[in-house]
């Protein structure tokens, strides 16, 4: 099953990794959104005082987790973000939007899986 | 006082409380009065509504054991019959992930932060096992990796740098031959590879229990 979210082939990964540990997923996504809302308070800041080495750290960070937890495109446009960042690309504020969208859309959905009795949607 | 169910034993008793339990949870948890094993594997809703409905006395402690700074790594240094891994990364997902992901396994799990911080433990408690991430805040993970591959006290540590950022043979190779490491890794993790790692590394046989024996785990409780 695809979704527009998550990735179906690093789901199915991460499901392998939960193996029969009914707790894992729920609070995997907790623990992403999280740590996901601190790595946006520090985008924010990064890209309002133009701190190119700080945005690349936590877009890094972001790409990191969101891959872990199978959210393939937020993790790509952190690491083309990270990229950018340190190529000192005057753009930091647009990447910072681009991907608050798009972990807006991410934490919505892993919100939902954290509850229990829903981490089974994609599999 | 509260009386509860053993999840695991069935038996009806006030448990008792011990400051960190063989699972090695980071806080003061549960034990069953009965049978001694500790509420970590427990159900997530019967974690939740014990320390929901937990004393101000013992969530005090809670909330102290989070914010003391190496009680974490004490906890986990007191049984050197299991091998340890020591877990540098920023991101907590890893964490989390490689702290679950082992439950099984009969392994101390070390946790840093930084890479400061990870090369303080690492000459601490000389751990058998250590995965770096390659990006990290105050030391580069391989350059972590490659001051402990210099240092007569530390070279045979396994180290096994895991990257989502540097991918491809390239890379891989500039891990293995320039900084030192034994492996390289893509995140993100699988079990696959991380099963691999391990068990590549670490002494099976005589040092990791055969899965019948299943330890409960105590990652439910990780914080930072």
């Amino acid at each position: 099953m695809h979704d527009d979210v998550f990735d179906s082939n690093a789901f199915a990964e991460l499901s392998a990794l939960a193996g029969d540990d009914d707790s894992f997923l729920p609070e995997l996504f907790t623990v992403f959104v999280q740590q996901g809302d601190e790595i946006i308070g520090r985008l924010t800041s990064a890209a309002q005082a133009r701190d190119f080495s700080g945005f690349a750290r936590a877009s890094h960070t972001l790409a990191g987790s969101s891959s872990n937890v199978a959210a393939m495109r937020l993790a790509d446009l952190c690491r083309a973000a990270e990229v950018r960042a340190r190529q000192s690309s005057d753009e930091l504020q647009s990447w910072r939007d681009r991907i608050s969208a798009e972990y807006i859309r991410v934490a919505d959905r892993a919100k939902k899986l954290a509850q229990a009795g829903e981490p089974g949607d994609l599999t | 006082m509260k009386v509860f169910h053993c999840y695991a034993c069935g038996q009806k008793n006030d448990g008792r409380v011990v400051e960190w339990c063989s699972c090695v949870t980071t806080e003061p948890t549960l034990v069953c009065s009965g049978c001694g094993l500790c509420f970590c594997d427990a159900p997530q809703q019967y974690r939740r509504s014990f320390w929901q409905t937990a004393s101000a006395e013992l969530r005090a402690r809670r909330r102290e054991a989070q914010s003391v700074e190496g009680r974490e790594v004490a906890s986990r240094t007191n049984d050197p019959a299991r091998p340890m891994i020591l877990v540098v990364d920023d991101d907590r997902i890893v964490h989390f992930i490689v702290n679950r992901a082992l439950s099984s396994f009969r392994v101390n799990i070390v946790h840093a932060r930084d890479g400061r911080e990870g090369l303080e433990k690492a000459k601490e408690l000389r751990p058998d096992l250590i995965l770096t991430d390659a990006l990290l805040p105050k030391l580069d993970g391989r350059e972590l990796c490659r001051a402990l591959k210099s240092d007569p006290a530390t070279e045979t540590c396994k180290i096994v740098v895991m990257s989502g950022f540097y991918r491809g043979l390239k890379y891989r190779n500039e891990a293995l031959q320039t900084f030192l490491a034994d492996d390289y890794l893509e995140k993100p993790i699988s079990q696959k590879n991380l099963f691999a790692a391990v068990t590549r590394f670490l002494d099976l046989e005589t040092r990791l229990a055969p899965p019948a024996e299943k330890e409960p785990a105590g990652a439910g409780s990780l914080t930072y």
